[in-house]
């Protein structure tokens, strides 16, 4: 230890603190320590950048392999022609909508322009619990949808009822009295 | 990508610091037994000589707060406002803590920890309010515009992602069932007693799956480092 404090966070706290689970009592306590101690900056340094790297590769090991595409696409024009239907019009996408930490950046949310979308909204970390709603505006602030969150859950799931063209979009949480608190870039391709 | 952490909680800059906002194990009683013996222990040392130095205006005081305090500011504000002007943030973040404790805003010395941490949210709300603010000026100017990259560096990504290799390695060297479990907890957050509950774990199963797996990846990453030092040596 490199300063007068005697004990260190423990393990459970550091993970809680870079997941944004330590409740608003105790969180003063966790980041007083943090300011003056440098191993526990290390290994917190060390946990969100851990974090970071099982979300990339977790994210890449879900993603379809490229052989899979022709055969996909195959399939999709035969129940296209065979039922009459628009294969593509029931797809829904999963998008990940992540607040950084750590100062890492993430790759940017993208999501295929055109298709139904299930969008997963990463509202850990913030010590307010009370979000209350979701919004989604385009690239020059025009609201398109709006949703109601129950608040309670640190990732809600919004399943979009419109479909979007491509370009840049806003998603933003906000919480009961209106205050923005968070905001993510999606881009549409 | 802009975020605005935190944002409800902290408070204008504008309000006088109160350094009542330190939350202390004593007084509010609210910490587990275990948390409480690890989190903001009371200080061992005083701060009352040092902030009444700082009030004299000594110097060296004031090199004594900056050595103390500058890498935990510096790294709070890397974490969440990323490392754009990071030297400049931390100035004035420091000069701002200076002349609020010489103004005598703060009332007791002993609550130093928590008074420099609440001027270093201020200052973190400030600049995502600027930042957000300055967005959208410019989308009201120029359809399309964008927020300044705030956050990581190249560096950063890359250092990530040369770590996301190995996690690939370590994600593919256990079973389809050890890799939901720790996507669960680490890509979606569910919390260790959802995940329990859900895939019929104990707590202790889990704890250790959990290190396993965070030392297979310290392994891995050491001897990936091994071998980059190797290679660098026959260069
Ligand atoms: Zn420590």
């Amino acid at each position: 230890m490199t300063n007068n404090y005697s004990h260190c966070l423990t393990d459970t706290q550091l993970e809680d603190y870079a997941f944004g689970r330590v409740s608003p009592e105790a969180v003063a306590d966790v980041e007083e320590h943090l300011l003056v101690c440098s191993d526990c900056q290390d290994r917190l340094q060390a946990e969100e950048e851990y974090i970071a790297a099982f979300r990339v590769a977790a994210r890449t090991a879900q993603r379809p392999v490229q052989w899979y595409k022709p055969l996909a696409a195959a399939a999709c024009l035969v129940m296209a022609v065979g039922l009459w239907l628009p294969f593509s019009s029931t797809k829904v996408d999963s998008v990940d909508l992540r607040a950084e930490r750590g100062g890492v950046l993430a790759p940017a949310a993208t999501a295929v322009a055109g298709h139904k979308l299930e969008l997963r909204v990463d509202l850990a970390g913030l010590e307010s619990r009370n979000t209350a709603r979701l919004q989604i505006v385009n690239a020059t602030g025009a609201p398109l949808a709006e949703t109601r969150l129950d608040g309670t859950s640190v990732a809600p799931m919004w399943t979009l009822n419109r479909k979007l063209g491509a370009g840049t979009y806003w998603v933003r949480a906000y919480d009961s009295g209106g205050k923005q608190l968070r905001e993510f870039k999606l881009d549409v391709e | 990508m802009p975020e605005a952490s935190e944002w409800s909680v902290v408070e204008t800059p504008e309000q006088p610091v109160d350094e009542t906002e330190s939350s202390n194990s004593e007084q509010n009683g609210k910490l587990g037994a275990d948390e409480a013996a690890a989190a903001g222990s009371p200080p061992a040392r005083s701060w009352t000589p040092l902030v009444e130095q700082i009030r004299a205006g000594n110097s060296e005081a004031m090199t004594e707060l900056y050595r103390t305090f500058s890498r935990g500011i510096r790294y709070y504000l890397c974490r969440q406002l990323g490392s754009q002007d990071l030297e400049d943030k931390l100035h004035d973040t420091f000069l701002i803590v200076v002349q609020a404790i010489q103004r005598d805003e703060l009332r007791d010395p002993e609550k130093l920890m928590g008074f420099v941490r609440t001027v270093v949210r201020r200052q973190v709300a400030a600049y995502i309010d600027d930042a957000v603010h300055t967005r959208r000026d410019f989308t009201d100017l120029e359809v399309g515009g964008r927020v300044p990259d705030i956050r990581g560096n190249p560096e950063q990504r890359a250092m990530v992602d040369e770590k996301a290799e190995i996690m690939t390695k370590v994600l593919g060297g256990i079973s389809r069932r050890d890799r939901e479990i720790l996507t669960r907890f680490y890509l979606y957050e569910q919390t260790q007693e959802q995940i329990c509950e859900e895939m019929a774990l104990t707590e202790t199963q889990f704890r250790l799956l959990k290190s396993r797996a965070k030392a297979r990846f310290g392994e891995m990453g050491k001897r990936k480092l091994e071998r980059g030092r190797i290679l660098l040596r026959k260069v």
